[in-house]
Order: structure tokens, then sequence, then C-alpha cells
């Protein structure tokens, strides 16, 4: 594929991700020296960048967030700002496996009160954010299982501070793995005629029947109905199974 | 998430790039759920959708020194990590056969709404999906066997037994109409 050949088509796959990698290489050099498919890509890529819109939002389990913290932490030190001339040579194991590898010497203590201020700076930063999570909900509405579900039981809490919404259910059966619990706020008439349903989120209960989903920007008070369905996940556009448990929220 | 409050993405991306983890532990709260959320919609399997997840912010963090502003938004850069990270589990483990109804099936609206009626509003995407409704089905289901499916052009070709020209052409052409529909409708008060 020369600079002259443009290679329109293939340029729409490679924005898709729908071409081999011996392809990938060859439209990237091509890219590399044409103009006329670089302006393609972008504009390409313009409507790309929304196509994961469409799959919607689900809330992956807490149990992730732990994993993922816990792998940064062993990177942490790694990354941390160090200035260049008091830098040790890092060698590409973790930080952990190298301190236990280090003999006594004098170049350790550096590290070791690196890694003390760390810890100290990590700890603080959990203590803050354990004490600044004991804001009392302004509003909280009990939510309790339906008749298919009689088991669940918990709370929709309401902070008007933010407008977060924290859910937080017990009680919840294990499900396939292809399909997810599903929030809605729901309007209705007075006389109890659903409007609208507002899909809130997806997510996942613990291996122990339980849930904790943490949202802002919902202003839960104008809704007057919270429910529960299960929907193939990630995540349905409109509930299309009985609600398993629902809240009143008035 | 939609909470935008606090610093943005670009200058979290500059926090994590000297080592905050507090900033990383922010932007993963902003967009964990888009996040989870593609990839499961792309694998339908959650502990691969987890993994998926993972990868990808560990990639971020790892690489966050790599990001510019010329790769598109930080939601976006990340975004396309997830999904380059989803295809390649597609592809090794060979989950994708006979997926292409569901695809569809998923992204487009469902016809009868049951006993609840009414669409839910405010819905994330609801532009998109309506300029993916524009397009000719050929040209629709090209586009997400492609984009969620993790099919390259030659198996889509496969699979829906055209000539590997006349799918190139539904992707471009695709994807070009949906751009010009998007346009419009951003002009449109």
């Amino acid at each position: 594929m020369g600079a002259q050949q443009h290679p329109e088509d293939l340029v729409a796959a490679y924005v898709l991700g729908a071409v081999e990698a011996d392809e990938v290489a060859e439209v990237e050099r091509h890219l590399e020296t044409c103009a006329q498919c670089r302006q393609l890509e972008e504009d390409l890529r313009s409507v790309e960048a929304l196509l994961p819109d469409l799959a919607g939002e689900v809330e992956p389990p807490p149990a992730l967030k732990s994993r993922l913290m816990a792998a940064i932490a062993q990177e942490a030190p790694r990354q941390q700002a160090t200035p260049d001339d008091e830098r040790p040579p890092a060698p590409p194991i973790a930080f952990a496996e190298r301190a236990r590898a280090r003999r006594p010497g004098a170049n350790r203590w550096p590290w070791l009160a690196v890694a003390a201020v760390l810890a100290l700076v990590v700890a603080g930063a959990l203590i803050y954010r354990l004490l600044n999570t004991t804001e009392q909900p302004t509003k909280q509405y009990a939510m309790a299982g339906t008749p298919s579900m009689p088991t669940i039981h918990g709370w929709v809490k309401y902070y008007r501070n933010g407008q977060r919404l924290e859910l937080d259910l017990h009680g919840l059966k294990a499900i396939p793995s292809s399909k997810v619990y599903e929030l809605w706020l729901i309007r209705a008439t007075p006389s109890g005629k659903v409007e609208s349903a507002l899909g809130v989120t997806g997510f996942s209960p613990s291996a122990d029947g339980t849930a904790t989903v943490k949202l802002s920007g919902h202003v839960v008070p104008a809704y007057q109905l919270a429910g529960l369905t299960i929907e193939r996940a990630p995540l349905s556009r409109v509930p299309t199974t009985p609600m398993v448990a629902k809240a009143l929220l008035n | 998430m939609d909470a935008t409050d606090g610093p943005s993405d670009g200058e979290l991306i500059d926090r994590i790039t000297e080592g905050d983890t507090g900033a990383f532990e922010l932007l993963y709260d902003r967009h964990r759920a888009a996040a989870y959320g593609l990839a499961l919609r792309m694998l339908a399997d959650q502990p691969a959708a987890e993994d998926v997840v993972q990868e990808a912010f560990l990639m971020v963090w790892r690489q966050s020194a790599s990001y510019g502003a010329s790769r598109g938004t930080v939601r976006a850069w990340l975004l396309s990590i997830v999904h380059h990270r989803a295809i390649d589990h597609l592809r090794r483990r060979a989950l994708r056969e006979d997926r292409q109804e569901d695809i569809e099936e998923a992204i487009l609206p469902a016809d009868s709404t049951d006993t609840w009626e009414l669409a839910r509003q405010n819905v994330e995407g609801q532009q998109v999906r309506e300029a993916l409704q524009q397009l000719p089905p050929d040209q629709r289901r090209s586009i997400l066997l492609a984009y969620f499916g993790g099919y390259t052009q030659d198996e889509i070709a496969r699979k829906l037994g055209v000539p590997l020209g006349t799918v190139k052409g539904r992707l471009r052409i695709g994807l070009q109409k949906m751009r010009g529909y998007l346009n419009i409708t951003e002009a449109t008060p």
C-alpha cells in the first residue's frame, strides 16, 4: 500500500479495531505519510469515541477496586517523584520483592525511609476517608424484596450534599454472570401508574448476597419509587422483568 | 460516573504521572462504570470484564505520561484501552461465536417494554443510538459486529456471506453517515 493509494475503507476498519495485527501496522505506516487519511481517521474517531455510550454504565464489584488499588500500591514506589540523584536503579521486580531481596547495607535506609513516609501518607489518607464517610444521609428509604425475591432487604440512602445515592442491600440471590441487578428510579402518577423509569446503574452482588453501590448526581426525592430488576448484562434501557425489590421514596 | 466536581481528568493524569494514588482512585471512581459497562457488553462475562477493566486501569497508571490531549479526552483514551483489551480477550478465547444477534438486540431498543411501557429518560448514548438507527441494517450490523463483537472485517465478511470489499465499505460509509447525523443533531437546538 503506497502513500498514493488511500485505503479509506481500511481506515474505517482500523478505527473500529476490526483489522488484524499486520494490517494495523500497514495502516499506521500509511497514516504517517498521508494527511488525507489522517483527516479521515480523525473524523471517524469522533464517532468511534461515542460508541461506548451505547454500552451503558455498570457498577463493577467493589472488590475490583480493592484489587486494583493493591496492584497500584505494589507499583507506587516506582513512580514516586524522587530526585534523580537520590533514586537507586530500579530492577524490574516489585518493590516488596526488591525490599526482601536486599541485604542490609547503607543504601537500604533511604528506601525504608521513603517507604515509611509513603505508608504514613497512605494511612493518613485512608483515615481521612474513613472519617469523612460518617456523614449521615439526608433521607433513607427501606427497600424490601417482592414475592419473587422476598429475601432482599436494605436501604436506599440519599445525601443532599452532592445529590449522592447509596444503595445498601442484603439477601440478593446469585444470578448468572450474563445478568445484572439493575436499579431504577421511577416517576409515577398519584394513582400509581408508572410514567417513566430511569435506569440508574447495574451491579452484581458479592458472594454473600450483599451489594453497596454509590452514585452521585441523582435527586432521589424527585422520584416516587426505586425498583430493582434482573436484566441481561450489562444493563437494559427499559425494565424487561418484574421488580424483585422496591422502595417507596416519600 | 457523572460526578464532575474537583480536578479535571487531565489534572488527574498529571498527578498520576507523579505517582499520586489518590488521583488514580478518583479517576477510577469517575470512569469505572463506563469502563466496566463497555467490557461487560463486549465480553458478556463478569470475571473477564473485571480482568479487562483492571488491565486497562493498570495501563493508565503505568502509561499516564504517554497521554496527550491529541489522543482525545482521558475518558475516550481509557475506553479505547478497554476496547482494545476486550478485543484481545475475545480473539484469544474465541468467545464470540454466534453473538451477532445478541449484540444487535442488546444495543437497539426493544419493540415491547412489557409492563413498564415507557422508555427510560436521559439515556446515555441516546443520540448515538438514534444515529445508529438511521443506518441501513447491513451497515449497522457490520459496525456492531466490529466494535462490540470484536470481529475482524474478514470474519464479518464470512459471517454475513458478503465480499470483504462490501464490509469495508459498510464500515466506512456507516461511520461517516453517523458522523453526519450526529453533527446535524448537535446543531439542532
